[in-house]
């Protein structure tokens, strides 16, 4: 979900409003963040439970230390930074080949002496932001097969429009390193669709 | 036949935007750039050069985009209607003991 200015100002409202001790104004806040935290959560851990905690558990942050948060502006990027400690947490003790393991270089463009090989255009065969159910589920895949500290990016800046500076923030980089790594996964994510909406069987675009 | 002259076509287009100016490995390293509107102008000028002569480059603009644009939508409808009761119960329990 990108971020819509008008949803932010009332995120906003709710926030400060929050801050002055009114209560109800969680309801706002919840109904506002709850499916971004979800998803957010689920693609980090993998784990429809472990997402659910995570989110109980911000939410709690929420309600105890909003006083702590001097800009109300800076909102998203304080709780996504929750959310991402509190991840990390449930992944921490997990084996490690239970997460993605994938080469990111194999889903890379392939170019020869420069030139880059064929590219299919199937921008037109979906409509832009329309989701159908099995394109939706090959896009989560893809998602979900990028190594975390992509796909943690990815997640921030495509999936829930914080800007470069504000993934920058919740993931302790710099903006250009949010780029590189954003770029990389928007790559191996366009390739995966690419498989799918197109019925290419090689996992890159080849030279021909 | 056609496809044939279509593949020499793209290919000669891509090879004398190349020696214009911008090849199309540089193109994709520039894509981020271009697509989020923070690439400065001159470079951008290069880009759109590019794309007028190679048909592959400006597939991979498209596909690109269309990427981004599509994993906005993706979390929506994501979090089951019961953990989201549930959720709304666990609140509510934590607001009245504080």
């Amino acid at each position: 979900m990108a971020r819509n200015p008008q949803n932010t100002d009332t995120l906003i409202e709710a926030v400060t409003r929050l801050q002055s001790g009114d209560k109800a104004a969680l309801e706002s806040i919840l109904e506002q963040c709850q499916e971004r935290l979800y998803y957010y959560a689920l693609k980090m851990t993998g784990n429809p439970a472990d997402a659910e905690e995570v989110v109980q558990e911000v939410f709690v942050t929420v309600l105890e230390k909003i006083g702590t948060l001097r800009e109300p502006g800076s909102f998203l990027p304080w709780v996504f930074t929750t959310a991402k400690n509190l991840c990390f947490l449930k992944l921490r003790g997990r084996r490690k080949d239970q997460d993605a393991t994938v080469s990111l270089e194999d889903y890379m463009p392939r170019f020869n002496r420069g030139h880059i090989g064929a590219v299919e255009d199937w921008s037109d065969r979906v409509e832009s932001g329309a989701l159908s159910k099995e394109l939706a589920r090959h896009l989560d895949a893809a998602i979900q097969k990028l190594p975390i500290e992509y796909r943690e990016i990815l997640l921030l800046r495509d999936v829930q429009g914080l800007s470069a500076e504000e993934a920058g923030k919740v993931c302790g980089l710099s903006v250009a390193a949010v780029k590189s790594r954003l770029h990389r996964a928007r790559l191996f994510v366009r390739e995966n669709l690419s498989q799918y909406l197109t019925g290419a069987g090689t996992k890159q675009a080849s030279w021909e | 036949m056609f496809n044939l002259l279509k593949k020499v076509r793209d290919t000669l287009g891509c090879w004398f935007s190349a020696a214009r100016g911008v090849s199309c490995e540089e193109l994709v390293r520039l894509l981020i750039g271009y697509v989020d509107g923070t690439l400065p102008a001159e470079d951008r000028t290069r880009l759109d050069a590019h794309f007028k002569d190679c048909a592959h480059c400006l597939s991979m603009m498209r596909t690109y985009r269309q990427t981004i644009d599509l994993s906005r939508g993706v979390s929506n409808n994501s979090m089951p209607s019961e953990v989201r009761l549930r959720l709304q119960r666990f609140l509510k329990e934590k607001i009245q003991e504080r």
